[in-house]
């Protein structure tokens, strides 16, 4: 089931058109990754989604709720973190979730459990003022969490968190995607973030989606994978793997073979590399898809 | 509804301004009960017999000396003279009975009756004159008839209170409550606090009218509430004066056609407009106008507040907009322009009594005139607010 349908939207600011007709769906349960660089438009696509700006054409729908005409029951299914998590900094972090809590009719009671999730329960009295920004994408996190949300949006959620924070960060979005099957909206420029915890995957550039790919246990499923070698003699060592049959090409690089070949072959070439007394001093597969993919779609190639 | 218009108070209740306004208008009521309390005792020393008889000896030797002066004419002699004996005349009654003055009002009210009630036959005054004689005997019959001392300048909760009207009427309220609100909205921009807010399922709408309501509600109670402590306080140091104490007010005016002053035709009071309330009347339409005024200057503030983004700037238009209106409210030739200005519809005193008739040349400004021109004043601001912040892409 989506839970989030945005269809053919268009969003133009002054005379500079941001959002050039972008689709995509999020279902339950699924972690969407939204990956793009500085000014790509993820944060106006976000502010459209919350309602913050509305968009000059096409349909953005929460639970089959169109956020323009029925923006608050749209908005009742959704919790939110727009660019940094602003809250009132005079006020502590508990009045800032009570508030919350109060607006969206949530028991006063669900406050301390989602203060426990986030390990923020020593300094939930304190002001916010005087919390770190680390703290503050914690507050943030809560809040938009409160409500047990079937929408969870979060904007470069992990900015300010230190290690251990950001684990425990992945920690508490996949638990919610899996116990309580909400669909999660995560935008990021980091792309080791999105890897890591991403079931789905959009790029995006210049207000387009270049693709949507689904992401499977760390990496984005295809048939081929790169693998560097690094030999001795590089001339005797690519002669040789470029007539190896699941070696689909290699380039040279700094004194590396950058070889792109057949999945789980890499066995096989070690096997034959020595068969063929080609010495190796390194080989290893290249774990770094997703870059490869966001640089090609958004850079125009492997650099 | 409810719910929001309570946060938004306990938002306005954390913030460090409300704390600071208060102050600032506890100092300012302080300032206006020391004024008060000072030109009080003043007056107490001038109504000291000994204190008059001092006065007056002092004045009949200057006389004397001045009239043993060679260039003064005979008729300025007579004069001198005259008012000497009529010194030395008075000085011999406040030395045989000193306290006669206060224990016989109301013989001496009486005879202030007789005085109006001549000089309102005597011939070639206009009608407003006629209007205030016949109000002052009708006064002084009144406080007669019922017992009550004339107070005339005595210092009381009542005579406080009109005098920190008086005082406030622009500066605090203008100001004071316009910087309470000018940040209303503009304030959740830096830092962006807005988008948690308008990220929670609840309508634009009601998101600024709760905003304007507890703003509202919070500056109307600070004030009322302090205004009447200070009342009571007030009351109980100097007392409370007589709550059936008579106020005159409602008077209409208009051109006399019969006359040309500098051109034009003079302004005058129509006769038997004025009308008589109690105090405890008065009191009460001061309050509720007053309450109109705080109404009006939020929704001006309020309208700021939403058009921009910085609370700097917001701030600063809230009070450099009613002072800019109270300078040019003094340009004769504006006059048409500035009497539609809600800064000059402030004063609660100003207008029961009419005294805008007067400021801006327009027997036109009658009480109803600026009651309708505060709620229009505060339903446009309130739209403007409403138009821009409900179509607005937030884009802080």
């Amino acid at each position: 089931m989506n839970v989030l349908e945005v269809k053919d939207v268009y969003k133009r600011l002054g005379k500079r058109e941001i959002i050039k007709g972008i689709s995509f769906n999020v279902k339950e349960g699924e972690i969407f990754g939204f990956l793009g660089p500085n000014g790509a438009g993820k944060t106006t696509t976000i502010r459209m989604l919350v309602g913050l700006i509305s968009a000059n054409s096409g349909s953005i729908a929460i639970m089959g709720q169109d956020i323009k005409k029925h923006k608050e029951k749209a908005l009742s299914h959704v919790g939110a973190v727009v660019e940094n998590p602003e809250l009132y900094t005079y006020l502590s972090g508990r009045q800032n979730l009570e508030l919350v809590a109060k607006i969206r009719r949530v028991p006063l009671s669900a406050i301390d459990e989602v203060v426990e999730l986030v390990q923020l329960t020593d300094r939930i009295n304190d002001k916010v003022k005087k919390y770190s920004l680390g703290m503050k994408q914690r507050l943030g996190l809560a809040a938009a969490l409160l409500s047990k949300p079937k929408l969870l949006i979060l904007d470069e959620p992990t900015n300010g968190l230190d290690p251990t924070g950001i684990l425990d960060f992945r920690e508490i979005v996949r638990k919610a995607a899996r116990e309580t099957k909400t669909a999660v909206f995560i935008s990021s420029h980091i792309l080791s973030e999105v890897q890591e915890l991403c079931d789905t995957v959009a790029f995006i550039n210049e207000g387009v989606i270049k693709a949507v790919e689904s992401v499977e246990g760390g990496t984005i499923s295809k048939d081929s994978e790169t693998v560097v070698v690094v030999p001795r003699d590089l001339k005797a060592c690519s002669e040789v793997l470029n007539k190896l049959s699941y070696v689909k090409d290699l380039i040279e690089k700094d004194g590396e073979l950058l070889v792109r070949a057949q999945i789980d072959k890499t066995s096989d070439m070690i096997f034959d590399l020595t068969e063929k007394k080609i010495a190796v001093k390194e080989l290893y597969i290249r774990h770094k898809e997703l870059e490869e993919r966001y640089m090609e779609l958004v850079e125009g190639g492997v650099r | 509804m409810g719910t929001l218009i309570g946060l938004e108070i306990k938002k306005l209740l954390h913030r460090k301004k409300t704390l600071i306004t208060t102050i600032a208008f506890l100092l300012l009521i302080g300032l206006v009960a020391f004024g008060s309390y000072k030109e009080d005792e003043n007056r107490r020393k001038w109504e000291n017999p000994e204190f008059q008889i001092k006065n007056m000896e002092e004045s009949i030797q200057n006389l004397k000396a001045r009239q043993n002066e060679l260039n003064i004419s005979e008729e300025e002699k007579k004069g001198i003279s005259s008012d000497i004996a009529r010194m030395e005349e008075e000085i011999k009654r406040l030395k045989i009975n000193p306290k006669s003055d206060a224990a016989d009002w109301k013989k001496q009210t009486q005879i202030e009756i007789d005085n109006l009630k001549k000089q309102l036959e005597s011939p070639g005054i206009d009608s407003t004159q006629k209007e205030y004689y016949k109000n002052q005997i009708q006064e002084y019959e009144y406080l007669l008839k019922h017992d009550i001392k004339p107070e005339r300048n005595k210092l009381t909760a009542f005579s406080f209170l009109s005098v920190l009207y008086e005082g406030m009427g622009f500066i605090f309220l203008a100001v004071g409550v316009g910087l309470f609100t000018a940040d209303m909205v503009s304030g959740e921009c830096t830092p962006p606090t807005l988008k948690l807010l308008l990220t929670q399922p609840i309508s634009r709408r009601k998101a600024l009218f709760s905003k304007f309501i507890a703003v509202v509600s919070a500056a109307t109670i600070m004030i009322v509430a302090i205004e009447l402590i200070s009342f009571v306080i007030m009351g109980l140091i100097f007392g409370f004066g007589d709550f059936n104490y008579p106020m005159f007010v409602g008077t209409r005016f208009k051109y006399d056609m019969n006359q040309v002053v500098n051109g034009t035709h003079p302004i005058v009071s129509i006769a038997g407009s004025t009308y008589m309330i109690t105090r405890a009347v008065y009191l009460v339409r001061m309050f509720l106008l007053q309450i109109l005024a705080i109404v009006t200057v939020a929704s001006f503030a309020f309208m700021l507040s939403s058009i921009f983004k910085s609370s700097m700037v917001s701030v600063s238009l809230s009070i450099v907009t009613p002072v800019v209106l109270f300078i040019i409210s003094n340009i004769q030739s504006l006059s048409k322009f500035t009497m539609l200005m809600f800064t000059n519809h402030l004063n609660p005193e100003y207008i029961m009594k009419g005294q805008n008739v007067m400021r801006f040349s327009n027997p036109n400004i009658t009480p109803t005139f600026s009651i309708v021109l505060l709620v229009v004043w505060a339903v446009v601001c309130y739209g403007i607010s409403h138009l821009v912040f409900t179509k607005k892409d937030i884009l802080i």
